[in-house]
């Protein structure tokens, strides 16, 4: 795997090197700028397959650096990760808004890079295997669809919305929060009703635009907030934002329904596609609580749950009536 | 103030730190001679908040390697001094906050020249 490793520090730099070398990560390339990284990457006759970036530097910082990156149609899924001792909150949030997939703290700790840059390997060689189905796809309809082809439960990655990012990533997030930063923030869930109607009506193609326009309504929803947001598969929206922000009240799923409703989803045929989209109540962390703090997920998916328990699904000929939701619900 | 490896027994990382190590302890001089100028500066409110911020990316630089290359407790300090000097500031016409930013600066530099006087002893 090719990886280019950013840093103005130089010692800093030679430290990244190290640790990736110890992992077996040898074919490294580095810079010491933002402006010298662009270069490398125009220059270089192979593609780099992940990039690791440091947050603070002079002219060019790694959340411009990683934001140019992203424009760059090879490199608009490879993995970046961020090496920093930046530890405030809202770089840390622009870092992964920006298409950050992880976050490694300085000083370094070559095990910790060890296993970060391994898991991104894992995601380059995914990647790999669906650009190869991309190249044996025939027509562009049949190749969307085959490359989009996924199961409802699937927590397909949506693009190019605003602080929507991987569900990998805010798990990254969330796990990397301390537990000061993890009292004051709330994970509070999103989910479309009708999930099930629309997955067995929608094509692969079709699917994914609904959801990438509900990604939508919920990120302009919250456009004033400092949150980040991911799609968990099963029609749910998960959505970490500081505690105490009063953006969280009743009228945003109100808002965001208006929001959705003003798109006027539609399906190929010209049929409307009837959505509506449930919150539940934020989950937020005590000052007892211990443990993974992906139980805050599980938490507010729970309490989605039960706010969509109000919401009857009206029989028609076409749907059944066989439960269909996410497994950690236990419904 | 330093906890120097033993040199057997080295994994390739650790290795590669030992070598670098003492280029790094080299290159604490440069920070040093930047640093010293400055504490005069924040002293003075024409050129404070320049001068404050100039201490903040250097001790962030330290900050970030200092505790790799086995200088944790210089780590620390760099932490303290990057913390103090970074935004929000405290209001800089406050002698009392400014006060204080100059005592992490100056135990920055105190910690800096206490690694090279072991270094070169050693």
């Amino acid at each position: 795997m090719k990886i280019l490793a950013v840093d103005d520090d130089a010692f800093a730099l030679s430290l990244v090197e190290a640790a990736l070398a110890e992992h077996g990560f040898n074919d490294v390339v580095t810079a010491t700028s933002g402006e010298d990284a662009i270069n490398l990457i125009e220059k270089s006759r192979t593609t780099f397959d992940c990039f690791l970036l440091d947050l603070r530097m002079p002219e060019m910082d790694g959340v411009e650096l990683c934001t140019h990156i992203r424009t760059f149609e090879e490199y608009k899924n490879s993995p970046v990760i961020f090496v920093t001792a930046v530890s405030d909150r809202a770089c840390i949030n622009s870092a992964y808004a920006a298409g950050a997939v992880d976050y490694i703290s300085k000083p370094i700790d070559p095990i910790e890079i060890g296993i970060r840059v391994s898991v991104a390997e894992k995601l380059v060689m995914e990647e790999r295997e669906k650009k190869k189905t991309k190249l044996q796809a025939s027509a562009m309809q049949e190749q969307l669809d085959s490359i989009l082809k996924f199961s409802v439960e699937d927590p397909v990655p949506i693009s190019d919305v605003p602080r929507v990012i991987s569900k990998l990533a805010l798990e990254n997030y969330l796990l990397g929060l301390g537990r000061a930063k993890m009292f004051n923030s709330s994970v509070t869930a999103f989910a479309i009703n009708e999930i099930e109607a629309i997955f067995r009506k929608a094509s692969p193609t079709e699917m994914y635009f609904f959801l990438t326009d509900i990604a939508d309504a919920i990120s302009i929803s919250l456009k004033h907030t400092d949150s980040l947001i991911c799609y968990n598969g099963y029609g749910e929206f998960i959505c970490v934002t500081k505690r105490a922000d009063s953006a969280l009240n009743e009228e945003l799923e109100f808002a965001i329904n208006s929001k959705v409703s003003s798109f006027e989803l539609a399906y190929d045929d010209g049929t409307p596609c009837e959505v509506s989209i449930s919150m539940g109540e934020p989950a937020q962390a005590t000052i007892w609580s211990t443990g993974n703090p992906l139980m805050l997920i599980q938490s507010a998916l729970k309490s989605v749950g039960e706010s969509q328990k109000s919401f009857r699904v009206v029989p028609t000929a076409g749907n059944t009536s066989s439960s269909f939701r996410s497994p950690i619900l236990n419904l | 103030m330093s906890e120097q490896p033993e040199t057997s027994d080295l994994s390739p990382f650790q290795a590669s730190i030992a070598a670098i190590r003492s280029n790094f302890v080299s290159n604490l001089g440069t920070h040093l001679d930047a640093l010293e100028p400055l504490v005069l500066k924040i002293s003075e409110p024409q050129s404070r908040a320049v001068a404050i911020t100039r201490v903040c990316e250097i001790s962030h630089k330290i900050h970030g390697v200092a505790g790799t290359f086995g200088f944790a407790e210089l780590g620390r300090i760099a932490t303290e001094a990057e913390l103090a000097t970074t935004a929000p500031l405290p209001d800089l016409q406050d002698l009392d906050a400014v006060e204080s930013i100059i005592h992490k600066v100056c135990d920055l530099i105190d910690c800096i020249v206490a690694i090279r006087t072991e270094e070169a002893a050693a």
